[in-house]
């Protein structure tokens, strides 16, 4: 299994101004001073390898959009950010031209994370089947309504693929394209579900937009459950945690700090930080990351290491 | 069971020592909030010396947003002190920094809110 990141930006979609992109090319000349590059592919390798990430890179900028990739020719993607787009081109190319079946699992109906589904040219397209999963009983209404007028100029009704509707139980497992699959109720605005795949006895946890006011014990400990032994959790770290519970409290998002805090005690191996802040530039995330490494290290005891790292748009993770 | 507190002239500082975490945080925010009545305007001012303290999680940061808002409003005063390095970078990365003022010692703590505490301190 592997976890494929189209868009891990939090509320809203974000790109890189001109001057952002020529501060990154000043700071690489800058530290490309004296160096000489044979051509374009030994310049690239140098600044994969010996660049900052905030510098060679960027965190990207659609909104919520992963593809857990399982052995088989289905599809699964968590939620329809913006970066459903360019999943669609890239499910269609690997398809060249034959019909798809598609598993999209659904965090919740806030307008960042549906707001790619009308430009998800697999749904145009007859003989695609679409199965989307989600906690809500009004899941067809949201994506019929972000596409109805004058919101958009194709009605849902336009679309020739098969689209299809599931409210699914949480707390009960489901076998769904080879994986199994289990939702858990989060408290977010309207509520919101994260979703747990297992696959030959590998788990990964897709946990977004989920506040943990950390009040209850037992609702701690139901999340420590839910993350149990997962090789990967990825897991809503928009707010610093000083944020989270105090002026953004009730805003409906967590932190780095309860991240690692619950990944440690559920003994998960890989914590995946989500939904970032749009306000943040790359400087800040990469600043994010290597906190929450720092503190897991000084809040790791006996414990293995717990691996961290900031999503990006095009982050491969195997699980 | 409050937490035992020694007072100085306006000014009560309460140890805070141990290992706070979700486990306990409960028992913490009991042993506090007995203390949130008299810190107020013209009340008490309250020093958390956490010389003692090895460790806090989110949950314990959590008691201590929990006492702030409830003392605030009123003008409670409430700064921490003597924090341990480990401590002290929990409280950088969470940002909890920027919530509290934060001395190097409880002297320090005493001199920045109250100069009849500072003469009760250094009476004995």
């Amino acid at each position: 299994m592997k976890l494929r990141f189209w868009g891990t930006r939090g509320s809203l979609p974000v790109a890189l101004t001109a001057a952002d992109v020529r501060v990154k090319l000043a700071r690489a000349l800058v530290a490309a001073q004296g160096r000489n590059f044979a051509d374009e592919a030994h310049a690239m390798a140098w600044l994969q390898a010996d660049l900052p990430f905030a510098v060679g890179g960027t965190y990207g900028g659609h909104s919520s959009c992963v593809q857990v990739v399982c052995p088989g020719e289905e599809f699964i993607v968590c939620d329809a950010g913006s970066g459903l787009r360019p999943f669609g081109g890239h499910a269609m190319a690997a398809r060249a031209g034959k019909p798809g079946v598609y598993h999209l699992f659904m965090s919740h109906l806030h307008w960042d994370h549906i707001m790619g589904f009308p430009f998800f040219t697999p749904a145009y397209i007859p003989g695609n089947i679409i199965n989307i999963y989600g906690g809500h009983a009004d899941l067809e209404h949201a994506f019929r309504r972000q596409q109805a007028v004058p919101s958009f100029p194709v009605d849902f009704d336009l679309l020739r693929a098969d689209i299809r509707f599931h409210t699914l139980e949480p707390g009960r497992d489901y076998d769904i394209a080879g994986c199994r699959v289990r939702c858990k109720l989060q408290m977010h605005a309207g509520d919101s579900y994260g979703w747990r795949f297992e696959h030959a006895g590998r788990a990964a946890v897709y946990s977004t937009d989920s506040e943990h006011k950390l009040e209850h014990l037992d609702t701690t400990l139901s999340f420590v459950e839910f993350f149990r032994d997962a090789k990967v959790v990825v897991f809503d770290a928009m707010y610093s945690l000083a944020d989270a519970i105090s002026v953004k409290e009730d805003w409906g998002h967590s932190s780095n700090v309860i991240g690692v805090e619950l990944a440690q005690l559920a003994g998960v191996e890989h914590l995946v930080l989500f939904h970032h802040e749009p306000v943040f530039g790359d400087e800040r995330l990469a600043t994010i990351e290597a906190e929450t490494r720092r503190f897991e290290e000084i809040t790791r005891n006996e414990r293995p290491a717990l691996k961290i790292s900031a999503a990006w748009d095009g982050l491969e993770i195997d699980v | 069971m409050p937490l035992p507190a020694t007072r100085y002239a306006d000014v009560l500082v309460l140890p805070v020592s141990g290992h706070i975490d979700h486990l306990v945080s409960d028992t913490f925010l009991a042993d506090l909030m007995p203390y949130a009545e008299s810190c107020r305007s013209g009340g008490d001012a309250l020093v958390l010396d956490m010389a003692g303290l090895e460790y806090i999680s989110s949950a314990g940061l959590r008691v201590l947003m929990q006492f702030s808002k409830k003392v605030r409003p009123a003008g409670g005063r409430v700064v921490i002190a003597s924090m341990q390095k480990m401590v002290r970078e929990v409280f950088d990365i969470t940002k909890f920094t920027a919530l509290f003022p934060i001395y190097e010692n409880t002297p320090a703590a005493l001199a920045a809110l109250s100069p009849a505490a500072v003469r009760a301190h250094a009476a004995g």
